[in-house]
């Protein structure tokens, strides 16, 4: 009995800290609707800045206390600095380019805390006064645990305080519900979002600090806790603190007692919380319903089918890159070769994106489920590669279909959000289930047959499916199936009365994408031969977003320069002394000044140049 | 005559749509401009120009001299101009008390400002609902506390969009008796009405709008001297 008491505090303990990540994080989302990847960043600063104060500090109650109040406020007056230099800019430009924004964020945080504090994981001292341990039921708790069950609760009083009591409370709340009227009545948004979003950072940086006595301060940890925050905003219902509360509080304490009933379930826990949550509460436990959400008009570009120029210049680029293999050398092709895949990966979730404006957060489900499968038939059935490749593009479809059940029914951010959910769970099993995927060591020689063993001959081969898989991806889109799908994503009630089903649409859309994504994935594995858990892991997800975000969101063509693009950096930013310093600070740059997207920017500018001054539509 | 909102040439589009097509007129201080016309005539999209809330492509607004188009809303509204949005826009989850609070500008809280003590009196129905939530008063509490939270930041000019609108007569009667009161302080009113009996009553001047164009400026009398005006261009 004891022993399950102390699980439950130790479970309501590790859940102080991400309550405060996931209230910095959803208080965020209230107001300025941005979704901010690099909370987890904040976090992981936060306890970096803690370590080095504490440590420069005399010891005593006063410089541990003292050093952990002045890392959180350090990251608040961070978060102040990044919103007015950085984020501010990119609020003109559609809530997709924030996301990338933010994402460009935490990488350059990443490589700035490792400049700053070194790659050594550090160990921190016990708080004084509250070192040692208590007996409860016989049983020792730490001290420090029972004082961070305290401090949960206590920061939830504050801020309720804070959010009832005070002028600035009641404007944040005003402005999270309507902000166009509290514009109206002359609440000054900039000040307001740069104030919460100080806010939201120094409870990040807090709930980092006060990890300080309880575990090693290492580098993975804003990974660690991002995705985890991401789910209990959600399941609390975005922007509702109380929600964050109980809502890291369930997870939290179901996963300490589920460890002790089946240690591997502890992952899967949270997510599974989040898919029932979200099946039965589609906008979390104390969300409120909100109206569908309004497509940015700068995205509801038509498309347009390519001239006979565009054709014939298509034609010669397919040709060029037939001759590719004659021009580079074997290492340069498999990058080109990566590329091929990757553009396929991203003009896949382009489709979901871009037509079916249906904005994914996990396609590395996809992606890393056709890579998974393709590898498992190989391993274990023996099959061979085209085989596999079929059936890795199939159980991506059918996973696709499986999961949009599921997501159907949501809208924005909660389908973003279950989407990451989902590919997190796969991503758990993948790490979990050691047996059969091999955990962490993947699985290993899934080459392909001795006709496309060469660099040379995979390359023109995954050229082979690639350019046809592109063209079917984009051809789509000028049947009457993609017109009727624009229609879901624009006018879901007109299309009713037309008589089409809005929603079977675009799960019909999302299971496409899930196709050509688990091609993608499948063409992976054997260009690497081997898979790993990375692949459905968040940053791989991310990647593809990014591809299509660089590319642009409303061209067609866009994900494939994007994705080059990417390829092209990410390859030669691995030789760089801070690879994600640099590509972080790329996407901030192009977040900034490109906000229709590199391809999207250039073909406005074309538009303008021939045009003279049009008035963007 | 000291203007105190002056609109020149105004053009407002909607992507590639023009929903106003270069309009002008001018309010006078202590003035009520009442603009007339139908559904989808450019009334609220006026509104909403000089609020702010969306940009004009062309033209001037300038109120008290100074040209504020361009301005992001907050500023405008620092500047002494009220907002009266036309679906009250209530808080929904904060109270009363926290909705007036939102409309508060402290800076301009000078001479005799409205306090919440002075919308009380002015509105004695809010008074009992002062901690109920935006989403737990009738419509007509709803448009008493959009008045009264746009008075609380102590405009000089109210825009009013559609005050009337699905309010029941009594509850129409009461809010007409405020905007009374307010212009008596000394309140600059901009509102536009497709209830045209309502209009005529608090109104000084008119205009009509149809289809973003102006058809009417002028004094109310003389509308209501044209009767013909009317039929053409209101529902009536």
């Amino acid at each position: 009995m004891g022993f399950y008491l102390v699980q439950l505090l130790t479970g309501l303990a590790s859940a102080s800290s991400l309550f405060l990540v996931a209230a910095g994080l959803t208080l965020v989302f209230g107001v300025s609707r941005i979704v901010n990847f690099a909370h987890g960043a904040l976090y992981m600063l936060g306890a970096y800045l803690a370590w080095a104060l504490v440590s420069a500090l005399p010891h005593g109650p006063l410089g541990f206390w003292g050093g952990v109040l002045a890392a959180a406020a350090a990251v608040g007056l961070f978060g102040a600095l990044v919103e007015v230099m950085v984020l501010r800019r990119t609020y003109r430009a559609p809530e997709l380019f924030q996301l990338a924004a933010t994402f460009g964020l935490a990488l350059v945080i990443e490589d700035l805390v490792l400049m700053v504090f070194g790659p050594r994981d550090r160990l921190g001292p016990p708080a004084p006064g509250l070192g040692g341990a208590v007996r409860v039921l016989g049983e020792p708790v730490p001290f420090y645990d029972l004082f961070l069950v305290a401090a949960g609760p206590a920061v939830l009083l504050l801020l309720w305080l804070l959010a009832t009591r005070t002028r600035f409370g009641i404007l944040v709340r005003a402005a999270s519900e309507d902000r166009e009227t509290a514009a109206a009545l002359g609440v000054d948004e900039r000040r307001l979002f740069t104030a919460v979003y100080a806010l939201g950072a120094a409870l990040a940086g807090l709930g980092g600090a006060l990890q300080l006595p309880r575990e090693t301060i290492h580098h993975g940890m804003d990974v660690e806790i991002i995705a985890e925050a991401f789910v209990v905003t959600v399941v609390g219902g975005m922007g509702s603190i109380p929600g964050a509360f109980v809502a890291a509080v369930v997870i939290r304490v179901l996963q300490a007692l589920g460890i002790l009933w089946l240690p591997r379930i502890a992952l899967f826990l949270t997510f599974l919380v989040l898919a029932l949550v979200l099946v039965v509460r589609p906008f979390g436990l104390f969300g409120e319903r909100e109206g569908p959400p309004r497509p940015d008009p700068r995205l509801l570009v038509p498309y347009r089918p390519l001239p006979p120029a565009g054709r014939a210049a298509v034609a010669l680029l397919v040709l060029a890159l037939a001759l590719l293999p004659r021009l580079l050398d074997p290492y340069t092709l498999v990058v080109a070769t990566d590329v091929l895949i990757f553009a396929l990966f991203a003009a896949a979730l382009h489709f979901a994106m871009g037509p079916g404006g249906l904005v994914s957060f996990g396609h590395a489900a996809y992606f890393g489920g056709g890579a998974y499968l393709a590898a498992l038939l190989v391993r274990d059935l023996g099959l061979s590669m085209l085989p596999a490749l079929a059936a890795g593009a199939l159980g991506a479809g059918v996973l696709a279909v499986v999961f949009g059940s599921f997501t159907a029914r949501l809208a924005g951010v909660y389908f973003a959000m279950l989407t990451l959910a989902f590919a997190q769970l796969l991503w758990a099993a993948a790490t979990q289930f050691t047996e059969l995927t091999g955990g962490h060591d993947g699985i290993l020689g899934i080459w392909p047959p001795a006709w496309a063993a060469t660099p040379e001959s995979f390359y023109l081969f995954t050229l082979a499916l690639a350019v046809p898989s592109l063209a079917v991806l984009r051809h789509l889109v000028f049947t009457p199936f993609g017109q009727a799908l624009r229609g879901a994503r624009d006018h879901p009630v007109r299309l009713l009365t037309l008589g089409l089903a809005p929603q079977r649409l675009l799960w019909v859309a999302f299971a496409l994408s899930g196709f050509f994504s688990g091609l993608a994935g499948a063409l992976h594995a054997f260009a690497k031969g081997s898979v790993f858990p990375d692949l459905l892991a968040i940053p791989a997800s991310v990647d593809a977003l990014v591809a299509v975000l660089l590319g642009g969101l409303q061209t067609l063509a866009g994900p494939i320069p994007g994705a080059a693009l990417l390829v092209g950096i990410e390859a030669w930013t691995a030789a760089v002394p801070w690879p994600r310093l640099v590509l972080g600070g790329l996407v901030l740059a192009v977040a900034v000044a490109f906000p229709a997207g590199i391809v999207g920017g250039l073909a406005g500018l074309v538009r303008r140049l021939r045009f003279g001054r049009e008035a963007p539509a | 005559m000291s203007a105190l909102l002056e609109v020149e040439g105004l053009v407002v589009r909607y992507g590639r749509a023009t929903v106003v097509h270069g309009i002008s007129f001018a309010l006078e201080r202590g003035g009520v401009l009442a603009l007339l016309g139908r559904n989808g005539a450019g009334k609220t999209t006026t509104l909403r120009a000089v609020m702010g809330l969306v940009p004009p492509a062309a033209g001037r607004i300038r109120p008290d001299g100074r040209d504020i188009a361009g301005l992001p809303p907050s500023r405008i509204a620092r500047t002494g101009v009220g907002w009266v949005p036309e679906d009250r826009r209530i808080f929904r989850r904060l109270t009363v008390l926290e909705n007036l609070e939102v409309g508060r500008q402290p800076a301009r809280d000078r001479g005799n400002p409205w306090t919440v003590e002075r919308l009380f009196a002015l509105f004695p129905q809010l008074a009992e609902r002062r901690h109920h939530r935006g989403h737990e008063l009738s419509g007509g509490e709803q448009q008493m506390l959009a008045i009264a939270r746009a008075l609380r930041g102590n405009p000089e000019l109210l825009l009013l969009d559609e005050p009337s609108e699905g309010l029941a007569p009594p509850v129409v009667r009461t809010l007409f008796e405020a905007l009374g009161e307010a212009r008596a302080q000394g309140l600059t009113l901009l509102l536009s009405e497709q209830n045209f009996r309502f209009a005529r009553l608090l109104a000084d001047r008119a205009c009509i709008l149809e289809s973003g164009t102006l058809r009417f400026s002028g004094p109310m009398r003389e509308l209501e001297e044209r009767p013909e005006l009317a039929r053409a261009h209101l529902a009536v």
